[in-house]
């Protein structure tokens, strides 16, 4: 094939990606003359091309949807649903010809009598609308002939055909297969890039003449680092891609669900713009593809029931793509029935998933992760869009194969999430490295919940025991332990040499557990390169990766280990508790409680702390007789409500090294207002808690009390009001 | 290339009878793989272990921005594991094959023999050998044993099912070889 019709081919597909989004919009704003413009440009675009490069059979196809267009726009027609359908079937044809022509780089006049049909029904639209009853038996013929037709020409009438899922699939094959070869990127960024290389070259030119022991060599490694860091940042710019690209497609699609289903439908998108790499977004097109559908035909009722439940007819499907913490979740929401837990529950028994026993036991929770099991489905009968039972476990599947997670999230009568959440690349992945047995294991930050340090004297004391099973007691929740160097086969350190053990608390698949390792290094960010077919097979590792020291580690995966160690998921009460709380009271909100004064337990607002650091006594200094820290280049005026300072002194005067405990409050979310530091005598927990009102507590202090885990509880809400008050007197 | 055996050189009459072998080392044994299967010979590197990884692999290595899977020779060979250094040959991927490292005492030199030298392998080797050796060629200094990489690749290793963990941890060496 030329490179003029590789282009033409290309463009003229742009060209119709932009016509679908435009017809189903014209749909909903029959008189906007701009969007007819569009689509009547597109067309125009093709039809002139292809006679120029000799394209008969698209040519005229296409001459006869610009024919039906030129009424349309001219007023002499209407738009109407019927007329939509048409000119989708228009698109369908054209873009079934491209695709013909891509591959075999002719168009092919083996199914050229198929265009007759679509034509007539074009020119059928174009003249006067016909009465109902014709037009009705026009799309039976259609629906008659297409069932067999090869994919190619059944294409064509694919909208009115009830067999949505293969008009998906091949939808999706056939974008697929003209946007993962090419990909645009601003001029800019490309020239960017080019700079930046250059400027790697140099580096290297100057590395390569100067050698170690060189003056500038540090200056040198400096820049090196600078210039990768940059080139890294804007290749992966290039490759970010908006999810909007991928959106693009979901209103024909649920347009087309909506009336084979017998659904009334809207769909809306937030957060088009959110970025995300190439890659990735091809790896969750067909689950997201699959959510939407899952949420047009499960999901949403049927007009009736809708109205009779009280809610508008019209159903409304919402995706919504944001940026959290590192990862980039896409959610799928719908306001129709939700899933019904009995149903689900009934179906798994059926299918002999879970034994009734084991079902009678279940939570909501557990019972809606059995959706996500190979072989389930609760429609009540196999439609032709889904209920094939092949759907949630490939979303999983498909999701976690990019190394992200699906959530679902449902409310009886309310409706359904999914949230898709997926990292923002696949090639570099924060980590933690963590050391057993001698070996550096790298874990990935997405799994890891958090750490806790047992130090070698506590060990006995803090791990407890049922059977051969170990425990560790985390804040009253009993965390199975896996030993990492056991799991694998290695040789334990001995444990003269060692300190104690590190408890990384991991959470996947709905499993947590606390992996004990010998020792945590350093956090890095890991380029993740592929292990060999045989090294994969032990399933345990997802990849290796060259650390800074030139060393490899093995990059552990978190859900085959939590699997391979018999970790099961578990149902935490006290999360859900949470939950429920939370949706219930808006009032409850998480704490973090420490001891400041003796035996009183004071809380403060989590989301006021920024950090908690350890600090030696004597890096605290004292102005006008104020404590104060310098902390990150800031002077930190600290807060001693329980004179702890006070009783520190008294133990560093013993001879001992003293570590004081600070909480790094307040900054950025609180109007700019200083931070401060609370000296405190323990950090005690992090516990949801509810704030009594203040009815209940009238003492007229201005202090709140919350029950945290029963307890009667101080609640610090203004813990910088006072003192910075008092130090800018002094300033 | 003259530098082993000059006498093997003179004997070598036609162009295309000659074989440029790299010569390297196991145990008290010599063996031998063509030239131009050889990627690259890395030397002495310290390899990273895959635990729960089948014994035969020795480990991974870094080599130009790739993970290398290594297979180690002793092991296959069912040896005692070398202590001392070793050194990692590079094989050159194949068709179909993929790319991998071996692990071997050490490796002398190029040495070049002539086809003729070659014989087949004996009729009573065990399984192994037979999969592990493509005929052994006669060196006055002894017996080159002809490795053929594509064989050693450690998927295909791994396929065969000869070179299984046993139940003591190691392989179960065959009499007729230890």
């Amino acid at each position: 094939m030329d490179d003029l019709t590789k282009e033409f081919i290309a463009e003229s597909q742009e060209g119709l990606d932009r016509m679908e989004s435009c017809l189903t919009e014209l749909e909903m704003r029959p008189g906007d003359s701009g969007l007819l413009g569009e689509i009547f440009r597109a067309v125009h675009t093709i039809k002139g091309t292809t006679g120029f490069l000799g394209f008969d059979r698209l040519e005229k196809l296409a001459h006869a949807g610009e024919h039906l267009l030129g009424s349309l726009r001219d007023g002499r027609l209407a738009v109407t649903s019927e007329l939509i359908s048409g000119l989708l079937n228009l698109l369908d044809g054209l873009r079934a010809i491209l695709v013909l022509i891509e591959e075999t780089g002719g168009e092919g006049t083996r199914s050229g009598d198929e265009d007759g049909e679509l034509i007539a029904e074009l020119t059928l639209l174009n003249g006067e609308m016909p009465p109902a009853e014709v037009e009705a038996e026009l799309l039976h013929s259609i629906i008659d002939s297409g069932e067999p037709a090869a994919p190619v020409a059944g294409a064509s009438k694919m909208s009115n055909k009830p067999s949505a899922p293969t008009s998906a699939t091949t939808n999706s094959e056939r974008n697929g297969a003209g946007n993962d070869k090419t990909l645009r990127i601003d001029v800019d960024v490309l020239n960017r890039m080019m700079n930046l290389v250059g400027e790697l070259v140099l580096t290297r030119n100057q590395m390569l003449q100067s050698d170690m022991a060189a003056g500038n060599f540090p200056e040198l490694a400096r820049r090196l680092d600078s210039v990768t860091a940059d080139l890294r940042e804007t290749v992966m710019q290039a490759r970010m891609q908006p999810v909007g690209n991928l959106f693009g497609k979901f209103p024909r699609m649920v347009r087309d669900l909506a009336r084979t289903c017998g659904r009334d439908v809207r769909i809306e998108f937030t957060g088009q713009e959110t970025g995300l790499d190439k890659s990735l977004l091809e790896a969750i097109k067909d689950p997201l593809t699959h959510a939407v559908r899952n949420a047009v035909d499960h999901g949403i009722e049927a007009p009736s029931v809708r109205v009779l439940a009280g809610k508008p007819a019209e159903g409304c499907v919402r995706l919504k793509a944001f940026h959290q913490s590192g990862s980039v979740v896409i959610e799928v929401t719908d306001d129709g029935a939700g899933i019904p837990m009995e149903r689900v529950l009934a179906k798994a028994i059926e299918r002999n998933l879970v034994t009734e026993e084991q079902a009678a036991g279940m939570s909501e929770r557990e019972a809606l992760q059995l959706i996500f099991l190979p072989g389930f489905s609760t429609a009540a009968a196999v439609t032709t869009v889904s209920g094939r039972g092949v759907g949630m476990d490939v979303v999983r599947a498909n999701v976690e194969k990019v190394g992200g997670s699906v959530e679902v999230e449902s409310r009886r009568g309310a409706g359904t999430t999914l949230r898709l959440r997926v990292p923002l690349t696949l090639a570099i992945v924060p980590s933690l490295i963590v050391r057993s047995g001698g070996q550096c294991f790298a874990l990935p930050h997405s799994a890891l919940v958090e750490l806790v340090d047992i130090p070698q004297r506590d060990f006995a004391r803090m791990v407890q025991r049922i059977g051969p099973a170990e425990l560790y007691r985390l804040r009253e929740h009993l965390l199975p332990m896996v030993w990492l160097d056991g799991l694998l086969g290695l040789e334990p350190d001995s444990p003269g040499t060692l300190q104690g053990h590190y408890l990384a608390v991991l959470e996947a698949d709905g499993c947590r557990f606390g992996l004990v390792v010998d020792d945590l290094m350093s956090p890095e960010e890991i380029v993740v390169k592929p292990l060999s077919p045989v090294l994969r097979e032990i399933g345990l590792f997802s990849g290796a990766t060259v650390l800074g020291n030139g060393t490899l580690a093995l990059i552990l995966d978190v859900g085959a280990t939590a699997a391979r160690a018999g970790v099961k998921p578990i149902e935490e009460s006290v999360e859900t508790g949470a939950r429920e709380t939370g949706i219930q009271e808006a009032a409850g909100e998480s704490f973090l409680i420490f001891e400041d004064r003796a035996r009183e337990r004071t809380a403060l607002p989590l989301d006021m702390v920024e950090r908690i650091e350890s600090v030696p006594l004597d890096r605290i200094e004292y102005a006008a007789g104020r404590p104060l820290l310098q902390y990150r280049g800031e002077l930190l005026p600290l807060k001693d409500q329980g004179n702890v300072l006070a009783d520190l002194d008294v133990a560093r005067k013993r001879g001992d090294e003293v570590l004081a405990t600070v909480l790094i409050c307040g900054g950025a979310g609180r109007g700019g207002e200083q931070r401060l530091g609370m000296v405190v005598r323990q950090v005690l927990d992090v516990s949801p808690g509810t704030v009594l009102e203040r009815d209940e507590v009238s003492d007229g202090t201005g202090l709140e009390l919350a029950l945290v885990k029963e307890k009667l509880t101080l609640v610090c809400r203004e813990p910088g009001a006072k003192a910075t008050a008092s130090w800018q007197e002094v300033a | 290339m003259k530098t082993a055996g000059h006498d093997a050189v003179d004997e070598i009459q036609e162009e295309n009878d000659a074989v440029s072998l790299c010569s390297l080392y196991a145990g008290s044994e010599t063996f031998g793989i063509d030239t131009r299967k050889i990627r690259e010979v890395l030397g002495d590197r310290d390899l990273q272990r895959v635990p729960m990884s089948p014994t035969f692999i020795a480990g991974v290595v870094p080599y130009r921005g790739e993970v290398l899977t290594t297979v180690n020779l002793r092991a296959l060979l069912g040896m005692e594991a070398h202590s001392g250094k070793c050194c990692v040959l590079v094989m050159e991927e194949g068709e179909a094959g993929e790319r991998f490292g071996l692990v071997v005492d050490a490796v002398g030199g190029v040495v070049t023999v002539s086809r003729r030298m070659l014989e087949a392998n004996p009729c009573t080797l065990e399984a192994r050998g037979k999969w592990l050796f493509d005929g052994a060629y006669k060196m006055e200094s002894g017996l080159i044993a002809r490795l053929d990489p594509p064989k050693l690749c450690p998927s295909r290793l791994s396929e065969t099912g000869l070179f299984r963990k046993s139940s003591n941890g190691g392989f179960d060496a065959g009499p007729d070889r230890r």
